[in-house]
Parts: C-alpha cells; structure tokens; sequence
C-alpha cells in the first residue's frame, strides 16, 4: 500500500480531481500536519510561473506549466490541510465559493473558517461572491458565528438580485429570515458599512425603510433614532450625509421630532455640516412648539454660533429669533448668546445678529451691555449703527495716537559680527554653504582675506571639514534648499585651497590629501571630473543668467588680493543688518586701498555704494575729508549729498552710475551717460499688461489617437522690459577688431552692476534660494530684481509650483528687512501677491502694505489702481482680496484707513463697469472705512463706477445707497 | 523596523450601558507591570462630555500624521494613561511625533477611587470612540481603567492582541517632550472669543513657511511676518486638532519654549485640561530633537529606578533634593537629576504647575535607553579612541574628533558649544548637540 503522499502524488498527476475528496476524507489531523511540508513542495513545483514557450509575436509566454486541474486540486487541499496562515498565503481564495464550499463543509470544516470569513468584515473591500444569503446559510449551517461588523457591510447588497446588466430590485428578500429585520438591519446603524452607495444613488435604500415602516415591518420611531444617532457616531462625511437623507425621507412628524430634539442637538456636535444644517431646519419646526427643550438647545448654540458655514449660523439665528419671541424672561440671554455670531466678519450674519439683539435685549442691562462690546471691533457698519445703544461710545480720535506711525526716525541698527580670531573663521567657514544667513556669503572671502596670514598648518587643518563641504558642494548630489550662490561659494573656497598648496606646500599638505582623495573617489565613481578641477574663474550658471555676475566678480575680486597676497579688506562686506554697509566703515575700507596704492574692484566698489547708508551726514564727511582723496572722496561726497558733475577724468564710472541710481535718482539725467543702456532702463521703468490671454492647448484625442490643437484661456501678466541700449551699439566687425587687438574700450561698460542685473529662467530651479541675496545687492532700491521677478513668477498669473511661490515668498521676506520708497516694480509686485492663490503670500503683501504705510515708503492709491487692473481683466477672485482685507487690514490706524480708502477708491475706479462676484463684500469694507473716516465719495470715477453697479439691480444698491449719503465729521 | 511592541488587552475598551447609566470602560496594559492586570480608577466622571470631547481629540492626535510617513499609518499606537495623586492623565503623540497631546482630568473632574497608582496603556479602539462621540452633556458616565471585577468582564475571555512597529519615535519623544515642557515659559492668554478669532486666522492648507502669533490692536493673529515678542509657530495647520475643543473652552493658554522651539497650547475646560505641544515644524518630531541627548552623558545608576519606584507615585509632584535626603543619595551626582530620569521616560512635566511629576512610562527601561543612536554613536567614538582632548583651560576646552574623512573641531568656551561639523553648522544647536560634541562631553564628565 503507497502512502498518501504518493497516492496523491499520482491523483495530482493524473488529474483525477472525481477521486480528491474520497482521499482527503481519509487523512486525520495527524496525517494533515506531516502532509503539510509535501504540499508546500508541490506549490513550488506547480504554481511557479515561468517561460512556456514562445509568444506569437516572437517574445517569451509566460504561464504554468501544471493545468488549471491541477492547481484546482491543490487549492482545494489547501483548505482542507493548511492552517489558515498558510492558506492565505497559498492565495487560494478562489475556493471561497458557495459552490465549492457546499461540497466540502458538510465533512470539514476547518478551525479557522468563522474567523477567517468574519476577518473580511474589516477589510477594505469583500468580495462580490460573499453575500449575505450564502453568509446566513453559512452560519445556520454552524460553519460560522455571526459578525456584526460583516453582516452591516454585506446586508445593504441583499435586497438586489444580479442580473445578467445590472440588477433587479426585490425588497422582499428582508423579509425571508425574521432575523434579519429583528436583529441585522440594524447592524447598519451601528456600522455603517457601505449603504449611502450600494444602491447608486437610486434610492431603493431609503424606498425599503419607508415602505417597511408604512407596513409595520420596522418599526417607524426606532428608524428615526437609530438614523438621528448616525449623524454623530464618527461616520465620514457621505455616510452621516446619507443617514440625514434617510431622516428626511421618513418626513418625521412635529411630535416625533420633539421626541427626537435631545439626540439631534447632540448632533450639533458633528464635524460634517450636511446633518448640522438638515437637524437646525427640523429644529427650527418645532423651535415655537411647547415640549421644544430651549435650555438644552441653549447649551448647544455655541457649538454651531461660530461655525464655518454661513447657513449654520443664520439657521441658529433664526431658532434663536424664535425663542426670544416667545419666552420674554429669556430675552437677554438670548441675546447674549447670540452675540457670539458677530464673531463673523461678514454683514448679513452680522446685520441679522444686530437686529435680534436690538430688538429684544434690554439696552440697560449690563451683561447685554458687556457681550455685546467685546465684538466690537470687528463689528462693521451697519451692525455698529444697529447696536449703538448697546456700545462704549468711542473715544474721539487721538492726534497722537493718529500720528504715531508717521516717525521717520532711522531705525535700530543692528551690527553684524565679523570673526574675530581664526576659530570664528573656522566656525563661519564650515556653516557657510547652510544659509544660516544670508551675508555669511559676504563675510566668507572678507574674513579669508582678513585672517590669510595666519594659515598655519594647524589653522588649515581646522579649516577642513569646510573644505570637505565645499567640494561636496561642488560635486555632490544638488539638495533643494541650495543656490547657485552656494556652489559658487563652494568653488571659490576651493579654488582658495589649491592657492594654499601653491603658497605654504607642507602647511597645506592636508588640504592636498583631501583635495587628491576626493578627487580619487570621484574618479572611481567615474564621474567627470572637470568642474571639480576647473576654478572659480570658469563658474558659470546653466541658464547663462547675467544675474549671478556680481557676487562671481566680487569674489574674483577677493580671490585677485589673495593671489596677490595683498592685506586689503571687501568694500561690500556688510557691516549690518541685513546687507548694509556704514559709509564710515566704508570710508575706512577705502582708504586702506589707497594707502596700498591699489584700486578696488569696481564690482565691489558698486556693491559697496549701494549698500551704504549714513545715519551722520555730518560725521561722515569730516571722516571722507581726514581719510580719503581723488575720486573716491568726490565719490562718497556724493553720496552724502555733495555736488559733483561727470568728468572725463572718472576711472569708477560704473560706481558714479550705482550711487546716483541709489542714493541721487533724480539727476539720473546728467549721469546717463555713463551706461550704454537708456535711462528708462536704468531706472526700471517698464511696461505691463495684464488680461486673459487665448492660446491653443495640446489635447490627446483617444479616437482620432493624435494630439489636437484646443483653444483655451489662461490668466497673464506681461512685463515688458525695455532693455535697449542708449548709446550705438558697436557693429559685429568692429566688436571682432576689439577682440582680436585686445582692445578694451568697452571695458568700464562691461563691469557695470546695471549691465548684469537680470533674472533668467525658463524652469525655474534653485533661484529661489538665491532671490534674497540678489536682493541684498542692492538693499536701498532692489526694483530692477522685482522688474525680473514680476516677469517671470506672474506670466501666468498664479504661482505655479512649490519653487516659484517660494521665490515670491523669499523676495517678500527680504523686502519685509528693507526700507525704500518702492517704485513701479515694488507696486506691481506688492498688489499681484495680494491676489495669489497663496495665503501666506497675500498675508505678506498685506503686512508690507502695513509697513509700507507706516514708513510713508509706498503709495496705496497706485496699489489700488493695480488691483483694480487685475479685477477688471478677471484674474483673480474678489474675495481673496476681500478676505485679506477682513484678516487684518482694517482699522490697524487712522492713517492705515485713510490709505486704504485711497486704496478702495482707486481700485473701484479701475474695476469694470459690470461688477464681478464679491463686490458686495468689497462695497462693505469701502462703507465701512468710509465710515471710519468719516468722508463721503469724491472721487469723480469711482462715483461713476458706482452709479453703473448700482444699476446693475442686484444686492449692491442698498450698500451703495449708504455709501453715497456720504459721512462727515459734522455729524458725529 | 524589525522589532514590534504588542499590545495584549484582556479585552477590549467600550462604552457600554450598565445598570441604567453608561461606563466607559479602558482596557489596559503595560510592559512593564505585572500581566494580571490590576484596575487603576473606577468612578464617576464628573463631565463626562467634556472628557469624551478631549478624549476624541486625543485619538485624532494620535491618528494624524504630518509629514510623509505613510507607511504604517494605520497602525495606531495607543495612548497612556497615568492615575494617581487624585489626577488622570492621558497622553499620545502623532505619528510623526511632532504634536504631543495630553487630557488632564484634575481633582474635580471626577469622583471615584483609585485603586492603584501607575501609567499604563490604555486600548482605543474605534467602536469606543464612534460611542463616545454619542455622550451628551449631563449625562451619568462611570470610568474604569482595568478591571475592577475580573468576573465581570470575562464574557468573552478573548484577549486583544494588537501588534504594531515598535514605536521608538513615541517613546522617544514622550522622554523629550518633557525636556522642552520644562523650559517653556507661559506667553499669552486668550479667552474663548479671541481664542476662536485667532484659529479663525490659521491659513487653509499646509502652510510651507513659519507663522508667528501676535496681538495686534488687542485682536491675536497669525502672520508670517516676524514680529518683535511674536512667536513662532511651525506647521501652524497642526493646531486645527484641537479647534473643536475651542468652543466649549473656557481659556487658552500659549506656552513657548525659551528658544522657541516648541508651542504648547493649553485649552482649560473646568476641571479638564488639554495640551497640545507642536514641534518647531511639521516636519521635525520631537523625537529627532536630541533634547534629553545630554541628560544623558551621566549614566544612570541602575538602582535608581527602583528607588524611585518606591519612593514615588503616580503623578506626585518630584523634589529631586527630598529623594535625595530620604534615599542617602550624595547631592553632587544628583545634579540635573530631573532632566536624567525624564530622558528615560520617568517624569513627565505640568506647565501649569511648572513641575516635574512622577510618571513611569509603560515600556521597558532598555528600550528606552537604546533609543539615541547619537548617544551611542558618541559613545562608539570614545571606545575607537577617536576623541582627542587638545587643550583644557577649565573654561577653554578644545578637542579634535574624528569624522569621516576629516577631523571635526570642538570647542567647549564659556558655556558655549561648537563643532565644525554638518549637523552643528546646519542647526547651530538649536537641535540638540551632535554627536562629536556629546562624545567630548561625555570623556570629559567619565
């Protein structure tokens, strides 16, 4: 006699699946376990799945190569033998039928069979074939105990039955087992399970429950509850939805919703506001009726008061408006409580409040008095004149309080520390690269060249882990928060490196090991190796952006004195917050040159000049006299407010045109001649457009399978910058001559800051992390980056991804460190960030507005104009704007309302005749700081543009109304 | 992770109705306890809504994730509970350990006996939680946390077996957090009013940048603009966990670490309490911060714990001078004795109180300990020898340490610590000293 594993070895081979279960029938629990190893092997064997031949298209098949008898066979052994851990992991699942499993449970049933059948109760998805019919037979037959948790998923199937498409409706069915009425249904409820979509919003749910109810199969008033109870038992969003549309399709009584209030008001603590808003209308029903429990309904108010959602809050009003009509020994607590809707900035919520209040609240009571006035800064117009009695009369305006913010003072200064001993090098040397700050770039060369004769070879050795970084900068995988900036940083570092091993050989010996074993490493690694090598001198950015020439010149600059071992300090390093630098220090630094007999690097020198500031003309002068000769002392005189006229004699023409274009624009005019590029140019003059733009859209057309033209719109802003050159260009043969004699006539042009100011990208790709030290270059007008900025972050209105709102970002925080009268550039900027899709972006703008207004550096009339220019072209919604206002722009000082009614008015005045959504809300802040101001509307334009809204005969002419009557400081 | 934590509950939480009145039931279970579990508080919640509310708060804290760790997200690990001293204490952190949560039920917010003292786990499972959202307000609610009668209970006699990672960066930063509690200092208060208007103001999404609380014209706000006296709040959205809970708030109050390293927001409801730490930004845990890292340079007698296991209770408040007196411990070790014994998980801290209590987290001592890969990275450099003292002045030490390729400079001078390596020049300290930093620490106090 063969064993078992033989016999099923051969019956296995042979495909005799009629023979199977006669064999299994005669394996014990014994025999099972020693099977198991065997079975396992035969998996292997069987289910492996490899190359069967050849395909028709001439590649590999793959498949098995055992018949699908075979791993039927198997499958069912599975079962039978493994335990379930094992036959889950066999993925046998497919004998999960009804079919197979009648043939095989009445003589075995395996240990694990009800908990394993009961598991898909918690599973993302159950399969179709476990319905709740087989599922029920499986429990009467005793193969498994019930499940809540299953039988709530797979009960809401049971009234369908599958028909060849789709499937027919039979109610019926509920009705074939008493239990499933008495005791399953109601699994639902407790659940959840899958019923707001197992019957694709046709409704036969909600039909069932009415019907069942009408015929006293259910129990109507336990339907109600047990549904009421679903809207706050955690369910998500569509499930609690689809319970309160079972509520409301039952169509509850007055008598069965009083008997109902105490778990509907529990509701009110819901996170969804579908069931908020359906029981606050039910609740509304039965609000006047005699059982309605107003005590409970008052403890809830606050839940839904402050709520998101405007419905909510106007739906609780009106219970509220309800309540004070009937109980007047309430009236005051009422009203109190309803105070808490004035929270929202908005004048429908507000009004309705308002005149709840002032309608039943007793003027003289001192708690009404109280809660009303806690509100009432935020409280707008209308509101304010409806609760007048209830308010603290406001104190008459404060000169000095109405004034404060107009001090011109210079601000706190704060200094910048410089590295004192070789250590602190060390230390600013190895965080150079992390952007701690944004000088450390500056600081870097200026300490190097401070601290050059100390480089011992103990001292380079301290220096190296900030070697390593830098040419891990250099050649190491680009992180996102790098610049362009750094990478150059990292290979002037280098580059100072090799000049080491060029000066002291043995001191820099260490430098020399780890210079040559990175090199090594990258040479194993096969990577190329030629920017590693290649210095400072060949840096360069991929877009070919002039921007970046400045900060290479100024280290090129640094990097000459090194070479030459000059002891000369960096005009530009700055001396104080953010990049500014002291023009006594500057002085200083100058005449240090002049004593060297050298000349500074004109690259430098320009930074220098336009980071300069002078808090004591007076001081300053005196020191220039004492200090300074030639051209540099004309030069600071200048810049201190002197007279000096173009000379020929000039050798810093470029440095001449930096400190007229930062500290003396209006005489750009006699100095234009000092840059080839016209004066337009110089002093960022540009012109923009913003509107719908039309273009066509690629599109792939799945029938015609070929990419079609569509026609599309999107929002753009386009900046035009006239970059033209003032003086003739040079011709292509001449500029040839030039270079083939080496001569340089052109030179002085070429070194000028303002022949290099530009930002160029296409894909925007680590800018973002250099915008601010582009920024610093110029602290005292920096319009020309935001001109480039303007340009290519709005082109298509919208920031598009992480990089370019993180760019805008950037720009904003460094102009939030710097005080300049902003120009054209500024403007632009300022009022498109305050329409963005970004909150943060818009709250920026909206605090340098603030600040701006503060520091009388910009102009909100010009502001307005712009927003109003974007309105008018459909760009952005209203109410971002609108919203902004409201979280934080009103009422910050007299002055900030009188400028942002300058600011309202113009961007009326710019806005078309027909009004866009919003306006409304936009009316509301205009009246309301036309109140606070107490002037009326003179502005001829704007008036006419509302004259057009209010004819537009929708809600704004009750608002405009108002607006025109005007208010003076007579009345008040 | 290869090693996982199993939780084994004798059955699970629930919130059933018993005699007429409903009893929230908390199934527990510690590592560290003996295995027939003991029941820790049986009573009457005295607002039983109040405490529900927080408690669903606390499991959306322990279930929301913010940054990207989708992995293992469905596995919830379950929060403690610590009883005693006429106080209960739930705790739990996110999973991505940057939001630490705790619900104080004090002295009035309940009314029942506690029968023994101890921090435990404490099963939160969801048909629990989907009841509890259903308590209403005066209604009669009894909790009991472990069994009271083990009779009672066995109907079932199945045990809940959850398994899930090992949740080091909890555990971690259940010991940090206290580190950062204790140096926070109470910075402004809101009532319920202005605490609403100023949630009103958190922006929607996920705001990449810093935000910064500030009162302006007596209304609090957040902007992104630094202010003077502002502070900085990083991944502002976290604080919407506990926007709910605003509304039947009596106060807010905002604690901020002296560097600004942590926010913790404290919502007072009678006699609950809820607090909600952030870390300095959604994408740091508290448990990444180092913060306990040289709390635990010393090591830690192993008697100790057991010292103040009997010497202390749950939730006493902790005098380190006063154990030192009764347990004849030599004062000059016991220096910065706090800070040790909460970096391994022993005390927890009450910013309200503005003291350290006594809590004994409900894992494994060593697992605790073998939680700092810095500590034992620092440690691996002393063992190889690669830590070299150059220069000690008593107030000017320098050091050479070894790294990899380089040798790192480490300069111990007037209090202030630096290092030329990556981790310091990044972060400037502000998250804890790097490794070469402590391994020099550590030669110098063994």
């Amino acid at each position: 006699m063969s064993t078992f594993a033989e016999q099923y070895l051969k019956l296995l081979q042979e495909q005799r699946q009629a023979d199977l279960f006669p064999l299994l029938q005669t394996l014990t629990d014994a025999e099972k376990k020693k099977f198991v190893p065997e079975l396992k092997k035969l998996d292997t064997q069987y289910f492996k799945y490899e190359i069967i031949g050849k395909s028709k298209w001439g590649g590999d098949e793959y498949g098995f190569k055992s018949t699908d008898i075979q791993r039927y066979i198997l499958n069912i052994t599975h079962f039978v033998v493994y335990n379930r851990k094992d036959f889950e992991k066999a993925n046998s699942g497919s004998v999960i039928k009804k079919k197979v499993l009648d043939t095989i449970l009445p003589w075995h049933c395996p240990t694990w069979f009800s908990d394993y059948m009961n598991s898909f109760g918690g599973n993302e998805f159950i399969p179709h074939f476990i319905d709740y019919e087989w599922y029920m037979e499986l429990v009467e037959g005793g193969y498994v105990t019930e499940s809540a948790s299953l039988i709530a998923r797979i009960l809401p199937r049971a009234i369908f039955k599958p028909l060849d498409r789709g499937q027919a409706y039979h109610p019926e069915l509920l009705a074939e087992r008493p239990v499933t009425l008495q005791k399953h249904i109601w699994y639902i409820f407790e659940h959840g399970g899958e019923v707001h979509w197992s019957d694709g919003n046709e409704q036969y749910w909600l039909k069932t429950f009415k019907d069942f109810c009408e015929r006293g199969l259910l129990e109507r008033s336990r339907v109600l509850k047990e549904a009421a109870m679903c809207f706050n038992r955690n369910f998500n969003q569509s499930l609690a939805g689809w319970f309160t549309n079972l509520l409301v399709y039952l169509e509850p009584n007055k008598a069965e919703l009083i008997k109902l209030q105490s778990i509907l008001l529990n509701t009110l603590n819901s996170p969804h506001s579908k069931p908020v808003n359906t029981v606050l209308k039910l609740l509304k029903d039965i609000a006047g009726d005699d059982g309605f429990e107003q005590d409970q309904f008052i403890e809830h108010c606050p839940l839904v008061l402050s709520s998101d959602s405007k419905t909510t809050v106007t739906n609780t009003l009106m219970i509220l408006e309800k309540l004070a009509k009937k109980h007047q020994n309430r009236r005051n607590e009422i009203s109190i409580l309803a105070s808490q809707a004035l929270i929202h900035q908005d004048d429908k919520l507000q009004v309705r409040t308002a005149k709840l209040i002032s309608k039943y609240a007793d003027s003289t009571s001192l708690d009404v008095w109280e809660a009303v006035s806690a509100y009432q800064q935020g409280l707008l117009f209308e509101a304010r004149t409806i609760l007048e009695p209830f308010l603290i009369p406001e104190a008459p305006a404060d000169d000095e309080a109405a004034h404060f913010n107009l001090t011109t003072e210079p601000a706190e200064r704060e200094p910048i520390p410089f590295p004192k001993n070789f250590d602190e090098l060390v230390y600013l040397a190895s965080q150079a690269f992390d952007q701690n700050e944004a000088y450390h770039f500056d600081l870097l060369p200026a300490a190097i060249l401070s601290f050059q004769h100390e480089m011992t070879e103990d001292n380079i050795r301290k220096l190296l882990p900030a070697f390593q970084r830098a040419f891990k900068t250099t050649t190491g995988d680009w992180v996102s928060d790098r610049g362009y900036l750094d990478s150059l940083l990292s290979k002037f570092l280098t580059s100072y490196g090799l000049l080491l091993i060029k000066f002291y050989p043995s001191a820099a010996q260490s430098f020399k090991d780890l210079y040559d074993d990175h090199l090594s490493k990258l040479k194993e690694k096969n990577q190329d190796t030629r920017w590693f090598e290649s210095g400072i001198k060949a840096w360069e950015v991929y877009t070919h952006s002039k921007g970046y020439k400045p900060h290479k010149h100024i280290l090129l600059n640094a990097f000459w004195a090194l070479e030459h071992n000059l002891q000369v300090p960096l005009l530009s390093t700055p001396t104080h917050q953010p990049s500014l630098v002291d023009v006594k220090e500057l002085i200083r630094r100058i005449s240090v040159y002049q004593s060297r007999n050298t000349r500074p690097g004109l690259m430098d020198y320009q930074v220098a000049v336009m980071r300069c500031f002078a808090d004591n003309r007076d001081e300053a002068i005196s020191l220039a006299n004492t200090l300074l000769r030639g051209e540099s002392r004309q030069l600071i005189g200048f810049i201190l407010g002197e007279d000096h006229q173009p000379a020929p004699q000039h050798h810093l023409q470029p440095v001449w045109l930096a400190a007229v274009l930062t500290h003396r624009r209006h005489l750009i005019n006699q100095w234009a001649g000092y840059s080839k590029w016209s004066e337009e140019y110089l002093l960022a003059n540009f012109s923009w457009s913003s509107y719908i733009e039309h273009y066509e859209q690629d599109r792939y057309n799945y029938q015609t399978r070929v990419n079609e033209k569509i026609p599309a719109t999107r929002e753009a802003v386009i900046v035009s910058i006239d970059k033209k050159e003032a003086t003739p260009v040079i011709s292509g043969i001449k500029s040839l001559w030039n270079k083939l004699t080496g001569n340089k006539t052109a030179a002085a042009y070429e070194e000028g800051y303002f022949d290099f100011v530009e930002l160029k990208y296409k894909y925007i790709s680590a800018e973002q992390n250099d915008i601010k030290r582009l920024i610093y270059l110029s602290p005292h007008w920096p319009e020309h980056w935001l001109m480039y900025i303007n340009k290519d972050a709005f082109r298509y209105f919208d920031l598009q991804g992480e990089n370019d709102k993180k760019l805008v970002i950037y720009a904003l925080e460094a102009l939030m460190t710097l005080k300049y009268n902003y120009g054209e550039a500024g403007h632009l900027f300022i009022a498109t960030c305050m329409l963005l899709n970004d909150k943060t972006v818009r709250l920026y703008a909206a605090e340098l507005w603030i600040k701006g207004v503060k520091e009388q550096t910009l102009n909100s009339k010009k502001l307005g104009e712009i927003i109003g220019k974007h309105e008018y072209n459909g760009l952005a919604p209203l109410k971002r704007f609108t919203d902004l206002i409201f979280s934080g722009m009103l009422h910050i000082s007299p002055v900030h309302d009188r400028e942002m009614e300058q600011l309202l008015t113009a961007c009326i005045s710019s806005m078309n005749k027909k009004p866009v959504n919003n306006t409304k809300k936009l009316l509301d802040i205009y009246l309301e700081v036309l109140a606070a101001n107490k002037q009326p509307v003179i502005d001829a334009q704007a008036s006419a543009i509302l004259t057009e809204w209010e004819k537009s005969g929708n809600s704004l002419t009750a608002v405009i109304g108002r607006i025109k009557q005007g208010f003076s400081i007579q009345k008040s | 992770m290869s090693d996982t934590l199993t939780y084994q509950y004798n059955q699970p939480s629930s919130l059933s109705k018993v005699n007429n009145s409903d009893e929230l039931f908390l199934a527990q279970y510690s590592e560290v306890q003996k295995k027939d579990a003991s029941c820790f508080f049986w009573g009457k919640l005295t607002d039983p809504y109040v405490v529900s509310r927080c408690l669903l708060t606390l499991s959306n804290v322990v279930k929301s994730s913010f940054s990207l760790s989708p992995f293992d997200l469905m596995m919830l690990k379950d929060p403690i509970v610590t009883a005693g001293n006429e106080k209960i204490r739930f705790e739990g952190f996110s999973h991505c350990a940057g939001v630490y949560a705790r619900v104080d039920v004090l002295g009035d917010g309940h009314d029942g006996e506690f029968l023994e003292n101890g921090t435990t786990n404490v099963d939160f499972n969801q048909p629990m939680l989907s009841a509890l959202s259903s308590v209403r307000r005066n209604e009669e609610v009894l909790l009991s946390i472990g069994k009271k009668e083990v009779t009672l209970h066995r109907e079932e006699g199945k045990v809940v077996e959850r398994k899930v990672p090992l949740p080091t960066k909890w555990i971690k930063g259940l010991t940090s957090v206290q580190v950062f509690l204790s140096e926070s200092e109470p910075a402004c208060k809101f009532n319920r009013l202005q605490a609403i208007q100023l949630f009103k103001s958190i922006p929607p999404g996920k705001p990449k940048t810093d935000y910064y609380l500030l009162v302006r014209g007596g209304k609090p706000m957040f902007s992104p603009v630094q202010a003077a006296n502002a502070i900085t709040v990083g991944g502002v959205h976290r604080l919407k966990l506990i926007e709910p809970l605003l509304l039947i708030a009596d106060q807010l109050q905002v604690f901020a670490h002296k560097n600004q390293q942590s926010t913790t927001w404290q919502v007072y409801i009678g006699a609950v309490r809820f607090s909600l730490s952030i870390s300095r930004d959604a994408w740091r845990g508290f448990s990444g911060e180092g913060a306990a890292l040289e709390s635990l340079i010393e090591d830690v007698p192993e008697n100790w714990i057991e010292l103040m296991d009997s010497y202390s209770y749950a939730n006493q408040e902790f005098n380190p001078t006063l154990l030192a007196v009764n347990e004849g411990l030599d004062l000059k070790k016991v220096e910065n004795l706090t800070g040790r014994l909460s970096a391994i998980g022993l005390l927890g801290f009450d910013l309200d109180d503005n003291n350290f209590f006594y809590r004994r987290l409900p894992f494994k001592t060593s697992r605790i300990l073998t939680l700092n890969p810095r500590l034992k990275d620092a440690e691996k450099l002393i063992a190889e020898g690669k830590v070299q003292i150059k220069s000690n002045t008593g107030n000017r030490i320098e050091a050479e340490v070894e790294g990899s390729g380089v040798h790192h400079m480490v300069l111990l001078e007037n209090g202030q610590e630096r290092c030329t390596c990556m981790w310091y020049s990044k972060n400037q300290g502000e998250r804890g000293v790097c490794k070469h930093i402590l391994a020099v620490k550590k030669l110098l106090a063994n």
